[in-house]
């Protein structure tokens, strides 16, 4: 049985390029939201997860049930039987919320929270016009969705009922929706942390670009005990076809040319995540 | 129990709405109470919306995006219209 390992985040963090290093490395099986290596042009080896995604936000007892039907035990172990890999890793952005629930389930696993800065986050997932190759978050309300993109918003995490952002949602910005989605999404890999400090680590995006990603790299070798040579190796062979896919540009302009409101609801929510982040 | 409605509504309503969205005279495989998402393969993401739309004004649901789980096969559709209607 091979060892496991879960990487979630908001999305936008590079998860498809870190899906491809860590699939270089010996002993390693890496999946980008089930495709092996980052690869979509064969059929994903574990059940794809989209719908799911607001359901186990939603309700955390559903969490449980998408765990035991689509990421079970008896699935992991049919992976590429005739493969011989020591270590099983999925990275997806939709593991964040149901990060607590799989650490639950699989008593050995590790998981890595990916926590990108805000504000580059919003601007990255926020689509004011034109079809949205990567629909990772809120699209301006006046933006006509593409049939994939509202399939993929349906999934999206979106308030719970009785909150203050449920009663204002139809009335928020795109912007204010992507700073709520990024400080939710964080907040969930802040519980999971906090519940398996031990087997939970949470790293900043941003230093994937230092020193061409060695130090990103590293920590997660370190976290999952993978050999810091083979890392280093696999790295270096990285696949320069994983190219940003939002090469316009971003839609959005800086936070200091955002409303009053926006800015400010950017502001609390940083201060409310870094309140749990001083040490990472 | 019984359902609360014409099953044989619910299926025209997925297959048509399947058909129009693949822009196809049939389909693979018939609707039925096994099908779901990949089964017919016709029934996939793109086409999702279609078929949950259809089937919300097919049976004049106020359905919103965090009902859509309940869209991904007949039987939890079922299951759904027999607790909304």
């Amino acid at each position: 049985m091979p060892r496991l390992a879960f990487i979630g985040s908001t999305g936008r963090t590079a998860t498809t390029f870190i899906a491809a290093v860590l699939n270089k490395l010996p002993g390693v099986l890496a999946c980008h939201e089930g495709y092996p290596g980052s690869n979509k042009d064969q059929a994903p080896l574990i059940p794809l997860i989209n719908l799911e995604n607001r359901q186990a936000y939603l309700n955390p007892a559903a969490a449980d049930d998408i765990v035991k039907s689509k990421r079970n035990i008896d699935l992991i172990k049919r992976l590429s039987p005739g493969d011989n890999f020591g270590l099983f890793i999925d990275v997806a952005y939709y593991n964040s919320m149901l990060a607590i629930a799989l650490l639950k389930a699989h008593a050995q696993a590790k998981f890595i929270g990916i926590i990108r800065d805000c504000e580059s986050f919003v601007r990255s997932a926020t689509a004011m016009q034109g079809e949205d190759p990567l629909p990772v978050g809120w699209a301006n309300s006046k933006k006509t969705l593409s049939p994939r993109e509202k399939f993929i918003s349906m999934g999206r995490i979106a308030p719970r009922p009785n909150t203050i952002e449920k009663g204002r949602w139809n009335d928020m910005s795109a912007i204010e929706k992507n700073i709520w989605l990024w400080r939710e999404t964080n907040q969930v890999l802040i519980d999971a942390s906090r519940a398996f400090p031990d087997r939970v680590a949470l790293m900043r995006f941003e230093l994937i670009n230092i020193d061409k990603g060695t130090v990103f790299f590293s920590r997660i070798a370190d976290h999952l005990g993978i050999d810091q040579d083979d890392m280093k190796q696999a790295v270096s062979a990285r696949d320069e076809k994983f190219q940003n896919k939002k090469p316009q540009g971003y839609q959005v302009a800086e936070a200091r040319d955002w409303s009053a409101l926006e800015r400010q609801y950017l502001k609390d929510s940083v201060e409310n995540i870094e309140h749990w982040l001083s040490d990472v | 129990m019984s359902d609360k409605f014409e099953l044989e509504l619910l299926y025209r309503t997925i297959t048509d709405a399947l058909l129009v969205a693949c822009n196809k005279n049939e389909l693979s495989a018939d609707i039925g109470r096994s099908s779901e998402m990949g089964k017919p393969e016709e029934w996939d993401s793109l086409s999702f919306v279609a078929v949950y739309l259809a089937v919300t004004e097919a049976f004049r649901l106020d359905a919103e995006d965090d009902d859509a789980i309940h869209f991904m096969s007949v039987e939890k559709i079922i299951r759904f219209l027999n607790d909304v209607l």
